[in-house]
C-alpha cells in the first residue's frame, strides 16, 4: 500500500488534490495516514486566522478611507484620451470595401442624376419651375446637380448654423452622425461637379460649376473634422472648430448660393469669383 | 440604481478620471486588509493600495470586461504587496523575525502558567498575535502565498496568476509555511 505525502494530504485538506477518492479510500484502510491527517486537520485549524483573531492586529480603516485614497492617487492620474470608434470590420478589409462603396455609391449618384434629369425634363415641361428653367440657360448637367445638391447645401447650411450655437450643437448627439452621412455625399458631388465643370469649361458656360465646386471643397474638410473627432463634442472643441474652420464664413457663402439658385439667378455662382461673397 | 462597474471603467477609459473615484472608494478597504496581511505593515499597506489603484488605472485597457474589477484590482494589490516585501532589506525580515522569536519564547512562559477562565480567553488572543508574529518569521513567498491559500481562501492556481508564478512553485511556498507554522505549534504545545 502506498502512503501519500505530508503534501499531498495538505492539497487533500484544501481540496485540489487531483486523486481525492483514492486518498479517501486510502484513509479508510490505513490508520496511520489517518491519525496524520487528524494531526494536519488540527494544525491547520489552528492556524485559521479567522477575521476575529485577524482584526485584532490590524490597524481599522473605515469608510472614509476610500475617499482618502482617492484624494491621493487624483493628481496622478492622467486623463485617457478620448478613445476612436472601432471599425465595424478589419482593417484589411477597408480599402476593399472603400472601392466597393465608392462604386456602388457613384452608381447611386448617377442612376439619382439620370432620374432628376428625367423628372427635371418633366417639370421643365409641365411648371416650368424657374430653378429648372435656369438651366436652359446654363450647362445642363451642372443644373441638374444644383437641383439634387439643394438638399445637400440645405443640411450643410443647417448642420453649421447648429455649430453658431456650441450649446445647441454640444447637446446634440446626431451632430456627428449627420457630419459624417453628409460627408459621404459631399464626396460624391464633388465628384459629379467637379467632372461636368471641367466638361462646361471647355465651352466656358461653368460658372456656377466652379463656385458649387468651390464650396463643396471648402466644406469637405469642415465635415471631416466633425465626423472624425473621437467621441461627442463638448462645447469647447464647438468653438475651437468654429474657430479654426471659419464656419461662420462657410455658412454664408452657402446661404448666397443657395437662394441664388432658387431666385435663378444666372451670375449666382459667380458672385463668390467675384468677390463679393 | 446598481453601480455598474464596467460602466465605470468604459467612463475612465473614455476621458472620465472622475469614474474611477467609486471603483476606489468600493474596494479600497480590502485590497487594504490583504495589503496589510501581506506587508504586516500599516505605512506599507496604505502604499501598496495607492500604487495598486494607479497601477490598475495604468492598465485599465488591457481589464478583460469578462470578468470582476474586485478580482483584477485584488490581484494587482497582491502582487504590489508581495513585491514590497520582497524589496525589503534582509535586516528588515530578520527584525520581524527576532521580535516573532521573542514573542513565542513570552509566550511559552505565558502558556505554561495558564488555567481556565478569562486568563485562557486572553491566551487565545495572545495565540493569534503570536500566529501573526509566526507568519512575519516565514519568508515573503511562504507568507503570501499561505495567506492567499488558507486566509483569503484564493487557490493555488490563483495564487500563481496572482504572482505570477507557476503553480507548482506556490504549492512548494504553501507547504513549506504550513510545515514551519506546525513546528512551532508544536513547540508551543510542548510547554503547555
Amino acid at each position: 500500500m502506498r502512503h501519500f505525502s505530508e503534501e499531498e494530504w495538505i492539497e487533500y485538506q484544501y481540496g485540489e488534490s487531483g486523486d481525492r477518492e483514492q486518498m479517501r479510500q486510502h484513509l479508510a484502510q490505513c490508520a496511520e495516514c489517518a491519525a496524520q491527517v487528524a494531526a494536519l486537520a488540527g494544525d491547520l485549524a489552528e492556524m485559521q486566522l479567522d477575521e476575529l483573531n485577524l482584526s485584532e492586529g490590524e490597524p481599522h480603516r473605515g469608510k472614509e478611507y476610500g475617499e482618502k485614497v482617492w484624494r491621493g492617487l487624483q493628481s496622478l492620474l492622467a486623463p485617457y484620451p478620448r478613445q476612436k470608434r472601432r471599425r465595424l470590420w478589419p482593417a484589411q478589409w477597408n480599402s476593399g470595401l472603400r472601392i466597393g462603396l465608392g462604386f456602388a455609391s457613384a452608381a447611386m449618384v448617377l442612376a439619382a442624376i439620370a432620374t432628376a434629369a428625367f423628372y427635371s425634363g418633366r417639370l421643365w415641361e409641365q411648371k416650368r419651375a424657374p430653378q429648372i428653367a435656369e438651366a436652359n440657360h446654363g450647362p445642363a448637367g451642372q443644373r441638374i446637380i444644383l437641383f439634387v445638391v439643394d438638399d445637400h447645401l440645405d443640411r450643410s447650411q443647417k448642420l453649421l448654423a447648429e455649430l453658431n450655437d456650441p450649446d445647441e450643437a454640444a447637446a446634440d448627439h446626431r451632430l456627428q452622425a449627420t457630419a459624417r452621412e453628409l460627408l459621404t455625399e459631399n464626396r460624391l458631388y464633388r465628384q459629379s461637379s467637379a467632372h461636368t465643370s471641367s466638361a462646361g469649361a471647355q465651352d466656358n458656360t461653368s460658372v456656377e460649376g466652379a463656385s458649387l465646386d468651390t464650396i463643396l471643397d471648402d466644406l469637405e474638410p469642415v465635415l471631416v473634422e466633425l465626423a472624425n473627432q473621437p467621441g461627442d463634442l463638448d462645447r469647447a472643441e464647438i468653438m475651437r472648430l468654429r474657430k479654426e474652420l471659419n464656419t461662420g464664413g462657410l455658412l454664408f457663402e452657402i446661404r448666397v448660393l443657395g437662394s441664388r439658385v432658387r431666385e435663378g439667378e444666372p451670375n449666382g455662382g459667380n458672385a463668390r469669383q467675384n468677390g463679393t461673397v | 440604481m446598481e453601480f455598474n462597474e464596467h460602466s465605470a471603467i468604459r467612463a475612465v477609459l473614455s476621458g472620465d478620471t472622475e469614474a474611477y473615484r467609486a471603483l476606489v472608494v468600493r474596494h479600497s478597504q480590502a485590497l487594504y486588509r490583504v495589503a496589510f496581511r501581506i506587508t504586516g505593515n500599516e505605512a506599507d499597506a496604505d502604499e501598496v493600495v495607492q500604487e495598486a489603484f494607479l497601477r490598475g488605472y495604468q492598465r485599465l485597457p488591457s481589464f478583460q470586461f469578462r470578468a470582476g474589477f474586485g478580482t483584477w484590482i485584488y490581484r494587482i494589490a497582491v502582487n504590489c504587496a508581495f513585491d514590497r516585501t520582497q524589496r525589503r532589506r534582509p535586516d528588515e525580515d530578520q527584525g520581524a523575525v527576532e521580535i516573532a522569536d521573542g514573542a513565542a519564547e513570552r509566550m511559552q512562559e505565558q502558556v505554561a502558567d495558564a488555567s481556565a477562565g478569562p486568563e485562557r480567553l486572553l491566551l487565545s488572543k495572545e495565540m493569534a498575535s503570536q500566529q501573526q508574529f509566526a507568519l512575519h518569521a516565514l519568508t515573503p513567498l511562504e507568507r503570501t502565498a499561505f495567506l492567499l491559500r488558507h486566509v483569503e481562501d484564493q487557490s493555488t492556481s490563483e495564487i500563481a496568476e496572482a504572482l505570477t508564478m507557476s503553480p507548482n512553485a506556490v504549492k512548494q511556498a504553501i507547504f513549506r509555511a504550513i510545515q514551519k507554522l506546525r513546528r512551532r505549534l508544536a513547540s508551543l504545545r510542548g510547554n503547555r
